[in-house]
């Protein structure tokens, strides 16, 4: 369970800066969770630098979920971080509906995809 | 007492098998079709034309399928010896160099001549030589070859497409063949690292892009409608081409992947051949020029690089097959039923059987899918769902931010699109999508796995399997 304790306070941490600002302050906060040394050393550290964006993906909590090898986590968990950390990243959270899009959009190939940008270096080379 | 000797087996008059190179034609052939599939995966994006395109793709499952029977068969002769299974790099040097070329049409022209006709060649000559008890297992094999190899349909069941072209490459094989080098390699490294990187596929020249932030098609009309008709069988025709290629660069950039995996995605890619040859078909048959339609790649451009992960890692690879086929080819399976439904309501037979055909493949592909990408994800200590979340919302993301530039440019266009988008649908169809949690379970989703689609609110009737209430995304 220590896995699912670590991955959902990271979690917290994401989803209300306020929580990071304790953790980081007051790690004593981290005792009410099963957590292993390492692991609070791992969200302290997490708390106390700024991550975000693509660069979520070497964050010290990341880095440490992928080298530990360990139980899965939890499908709740594993969603809710997964939720959390595209909410960072300003990415969406669930299907393209609202004006403009439609209910089943993006489904391949049945709701039709978006066009995108060709990066400009790769147009007139029959590509 | 004396043990019999391996050395005088080998010294038999004869040889020890019914023909003296058996091993080593076995070893050569496997690691010639391990090749030329491997050539096929890197090139299958490259080339424009759509007819060259499927006839290349279509002999990609064939010869990784000849590649793993080979190996096996070597590997039986081996007596289960894996470090026996080598091969001189000198056999597969032609296709390397092949590989490197930049003529397009020169690759094209060796994979649809020089290089079946020289297999056909090699596998004849090995027949010839088999005795039918001792080898009746590798007969069987043998003659599937040459019956595939010198059948004028190709394994996609369309025409198959021929180029007689005895030039340099014919002569390089047949000298790589007869030539020997001290090097020996293990047969599954055999293989060249990616030469090249491929972010956009090759679509046909005098084609017209649609502009950015469009959809690929938009329906306007009827599905009655020849426009409607052939924008969605057009976009279909992308769709699935863009499946193909993402598969294909998929095995190309990953060489050192267990050949397993590589048969994996062969067959699912060349399913996806298929299914593009299928939707042509439709589209010739309503009497319409595809030469005048649009021509995309955006399934493809949206899933092959990811800001996430580094350019030609496993975590690269792993999220291309999960938005494809965890994904992309599993909420097909929940939007078919209500396509074939829609078809078959306004009497569109042809197309709601080929569906139904499509429909039956999803199932294997994302089951397919699941099962590389759980063994992915074990092997680099990531989650499943995790990962599943964050490409999903990377993917979409890059849509939405492209579509909501498009509709902000222009707020008439804009409001006109939405108009047609909030309008009843024009046939009167009446179905709507659901999480179908039967077919995904059977695919091997698991009931958390539905419970996260469920989440994304792609089918707005619930399943009676997710009644546990599911907490609505908020953006």
């Amino acid at each position: 369970m220590s896995r699912d304790a670590i991955a959902g306070v990271y979690t917290q941490m994401l989803t209300d800066p306020s929580y990071r600002k304790i953790v980081a302050d007051d790690p004593k906060v981290l005792n009410t969770w099963d957590l292993s040394r390492e692991e609070k050393a791992v969200l302290i550290k997490e708390a106390r630098v700024k991550v975000a964006g693509t660069s979520l993906e070497s964050g010290p909590v990341m880095k440490h979920l992928v080298s530990k090898r360990g139980p899965m986590l939890s499908p709740p968990v594993a969603s809710g971080l997964g939720v959390a950390l595209n909410q960072v990243a300003g990415l969406p959270l669930g299907a393209l509906n609202g004006p403009g899009f439609l209910s089943n959009a993006a489904c391949c190939p049945w709701g039709k995809p978006i066009i995108g940008k060709v990066p400009d270096q790769l147009r007139g080379k029959g590509k | 007492m004396t043990l019999a000797s391996q050395a005088s087996r080998e010294a038999r008059p004869g040889g020890r098998w019914s023909t003296p190179d058996l091993l080593t034609d076995l070893l050569r052939l496997a690691a010639l079709e391990r090749a030329v599939a491997h050539v096929i995966a890197g090139w299958v994006p490259k080339v424009p034309d759509l007819d060259d395109k499927l006839a290349i793709a279509a002999g990609f499952e064939d010869a990784m399928v000849r590649a793993s029977a080979l190996r096996q068969h070597a590997l039986a002769l081996l007596e289960r010896d894996e470090l026996g299974l080598a091969a001189d790099p000198l056999w597969t040097a032609p296709l390397r160099e092949l590989d490197r070329c930049a003529d397009q049409a020169a690759v094209v022209d060796g994979l649809l001549g020089d290089v079946p006709s020289f297999l056909l060649d090699r596998y004849r000559a090995l027949e010839a030589g088999l005795d039918p008890l001792l080898d009746t297992r590798l007969i069987a094999t043998v003659s599937t070859a040459i019956g595939r190899l010198a059948s004028d349909v190709s394994p996609i069941g369309t025409a198959a497409r021929r180029r007689v072209h005895q030039g340099s490459l014919a002569a390089a094989l047949a000298s790589a063949w007869t030539g020997q080098s001290a090097a020996r390699v293990p047969l599954d490294d055999a293989l060249w690292q990616p030469n090249d990187r491929v972010p956009v596929p090759a679509r046909p020249a005098g084609r017209e892009r649609p502009t950015t932030g469009v959809r690929g098609h938009f329906r306007k009309g009827s599905r009655l409608t020849i426009e409607d008709l052939a924008g969605e069988l057009n976009d279909n025709v992308m769709a699935e081409l863009c499946a193909l290629e993402l598969l294909c660069r998929s095995s190309y950039e990953h060489p050192r992947q267990p050949w397993s995996v590589h048969l994996a995605i062969a067959r699912h890619g060349t399913d996806e051949a298929r299914h593009a040859a299928i939707f042509r078909r439709l589209l010739n048959a309503n009497g319409i020029d595809e030469s005048t339609l649009h021509q995309h790649g955006a399934n493809y451009e949206y899933s092959y690089e990811f800001p996430e992960c580094e350019p030609g890692s496993e975590r690269e690879l792993l999220w291309r097959l999960i938005i494809l086929c965890t994904v992309l080819e599993a909420l097909a399976i929940d939007k078919l039923p209500v396509e074939i439904g829609g078809r078959d309501f306004v009497g569109q037979s042809d197309f709601a059987r080929a569906l139904d055909y499509i429909a039956a493949d999803e199932l294997f592909h994302t089951e397919n899918g699941l099962r590389l990408t759980r063994r992915l994800c074990e092997k680099l200590n990531l989650d499943p769902i995790l990962e599943r979340e964050r490409v999903h919302g990377r993917f979409f993301g890059r849509q939405r931010d492209v579509r909501i530039e498009y509709l902000e440019a222009d707020a008439d266009r804009a409001a006109a699109e939405i108009a047609i988008l909030e309008a009843p649908d024009p046939d009167g169809v009446p179905y709507v999508s659901r999480t179908e949690v039967e077919l995904r379970l059977r695919a091997s989703f698991t009931i958390e796995e539905c419970q996260q689609v469920e989440r994304w609110q792609y089918n707005p009737v619930r399943h009676e399997r997710l009644e546990a209430p599911v907490e609505p995304a908020s953006s």
